[in-house]
């Protein structure tokens, strides 16, 4: 056998080893605390394995959600979780089984439609040719974006909607509550990482275009900038103080998608159907205002309420 | 050479198998904290390795991010809120 | 023939400070001495591979990115570092009871 191909064998299996070790881990672990840690690495381990597979788009997302913003979610909503509960997960054994029996059903249900959908594999790969065929009418070089913004924006429109969801919710829960305990040395290293994680935001929102990228990337790395500024004691995190403008915000990114699509509509285009002579510009300003709103709804879902006018 | 890199990968892989397994083995906070942030760094070796192995220039942006982002979750797990436990 | 033996040479020096890390994790008796060995791993590891891959990039615009990936490494391990060292002072104070 070759001897690179056997290289590659073995980083598969230590790779998939390590992902499964983590993945029982976290699921089994008792302390939520260690749970989240275990999640975090978990997703760290996964861009690594979407990386292994070529695939850069989800490992830049995987790493930006997952590894990064995610934790930090998680360990926010068990900050405002403690106060009621204990830090053990219910241990009763007949909600135990019955988890344990819904997730082999679940399970076997996955592992049967992927071995039906092995045979289709090769059709797949001819719709990703019939992307590329279509990319030059697409308004941008990168495939995965001209299918996220322009061939199935649908999609798209309504993941944004239902993050715009999500932080109604977390509005109606009331005023942030609680401040953090600031340190000098860390406010002080936070004023040199804020600038960076911002530029790196509006980095990855302009490679977008023709490389991996993207407004979901670059809004969690807007929000690690809000949270960064909330640790740091700045009580809002980087947000305006203006109400309207925070509201504003919030919404802009899916209003302005969904009336992008209806003008077109009524333009005679079709629901977001871009004429391909500006499709380039309408995807940059669609994407644009989704980073602001989705940068915006992390920070405050890390906050977990609406912001206070004169926080403590 | 490409063989030579995707051994180091595999090493680096293996470190990674063996301080996620000490990870699990420690009971303290602080410890696997530690062990976090250095299967952190192991990710960030592999993804440089991987970017110059498989030519994707791409995955240097992936480790950005990972590096970047890194602070922000040590932050909020070290924290204290005021007022409250933790 | 001479930049990939130099790259070898780097890559495992840099492999070795990994698995010194690894070894102080494991090893080390209390936890400012594991965070010291730790660092090592952060620092040098991490930019012994980085140096080593250098000599393998097809242009100068990914060294730059290499370079850039690096001393962002340093700035979060520094900063890294200084959050959990203070968080593992408050603990051992007895300030904190919560982990």
């Amino acid at each position: 056998m070759n001897l690179l191909d056997g290289l590659w064998g073995v980083l598969d299996l230590l790779l998939v080893a390590v992902l499964l070790l983590l993945a029982m881990a976290a699921v089994l672990s008792s302390d939520r605390r260690r749970s989240m840690m275990l999640f975090i690495v978990f997703g760290l381990v996964l861009a690594l394995v979407w990386a292994r597979l070529h695939a850069p788009d989800i490992a830049l997302a995987e790493a930006a959600i997952g590894a990064g913003l995610g934790g930090a979610l998680l360990m926010a909503t068990l900050r405002r979780d403690t106060h009621q509960q204990t830090d053990q997960f219910p241990q009763h054994p007949v909600v135990l089984w019955g988890v344990g029996v819904l997730v082999m059903v679940l399970g076997t249900a996955i592992a049967w439609g992927l071995f039906s959908v092995l045979p289709t594999v090769e059709q797949t790969w001819r719709k990703g040719a019939a992307v590329d065929a279509q990319l030059a009418f697409s308004g941008v070089s990168h495939p995965v974006t001209a299918v996220l913004l322009n061939f199935r924006a649908w999609d798209t429109l309504l993941e944004l909607a239902v993050l715009l969801a999500a932080i109604f919710g977390i509005r109606a829960l009331g005023y942030v509550r609680s401040a953090y305990v600031t340190e000098v040395a860390f406010s002080q290293l936070a004023v040199w990482l804020v600038p960076l994680l911002i530029l790196m935001a509006g980095y990855v929102l302009w490679a977008g275009a023709h490389s991996p990228g993207g407004a979901f990337q670059a809004g969690a790395l807007l929000a690690g900038a809000g949270i960064l500024l909330r640790l740091a004691g700045y009580s809002h995190a980087g947000l305006p103080t203006t109400r309207w403008l925070v509201r504003l915000g919030l919404v802009a990114g899916t209003g302005v998608f969904l009336l992008v699509g209806l003008g077109l509509l009524g333009w005679g285009q079709g629901f977001l159907h871009y004429p391909i002579a500006y499709a380039k510009w309408w995807i940059l300003l669609i994407e644009m205002l989704a980073t602001v709103s989705i940068g915006m709804t992390l920070t405050l879902a890390f906050m977990g309420g609406i912001p206070q006018k004169e926080a403590a | 050479m490409n063989t030579v890199l995707l051994a180091v990968v595999v090493v680096l892989a293996l470190v990674l198998l063996i301080s996620l397994l000490i990870m699990l083995s420690r009971t303290r906070l602080t410890d696997r904290l530690l062990a976090v942030q250095l299967l952190g760094t192991l990710g960030v070796a592999i993804l440089l390795m991987l970017a110059v192995v498989m030519q994707q220039r791409a995955f240097l942006d992936t480790a950005l991010v990972l590096v970047l982002l890194a602070v922000v979750v040590t932050a909020v797990f070290t924290h204290r809120q005021r007022g409250g436990k933790s | 023939m001479i930049l990939d033996a130099l790259s070898v040479l780097l890559l495992l020096l840099g492999l070795f400070f990994f698995v010194s890390g690894l070894l102080g994790l494991w090893r080390f008796p209390d936890t400012f001495a594991r965070l010291h060995a730790l660092t090592k791993a952060d620092n040098l590891g991490l930019g012994l591979v980085m140096t080593g891959l250098l000599f393998q990039v097809p242009d100068v615009l990914w060294a730059i990115k290499f370079i850039l990936v690096w001393l962002l490494a340093l700035v979060a391990s520094a900063v890294n570092a200084h959050l959990i060292a203070v968080f593992l002072h408050r603990q051992q104070e007895g300030h904190d009871e919560s982990a």
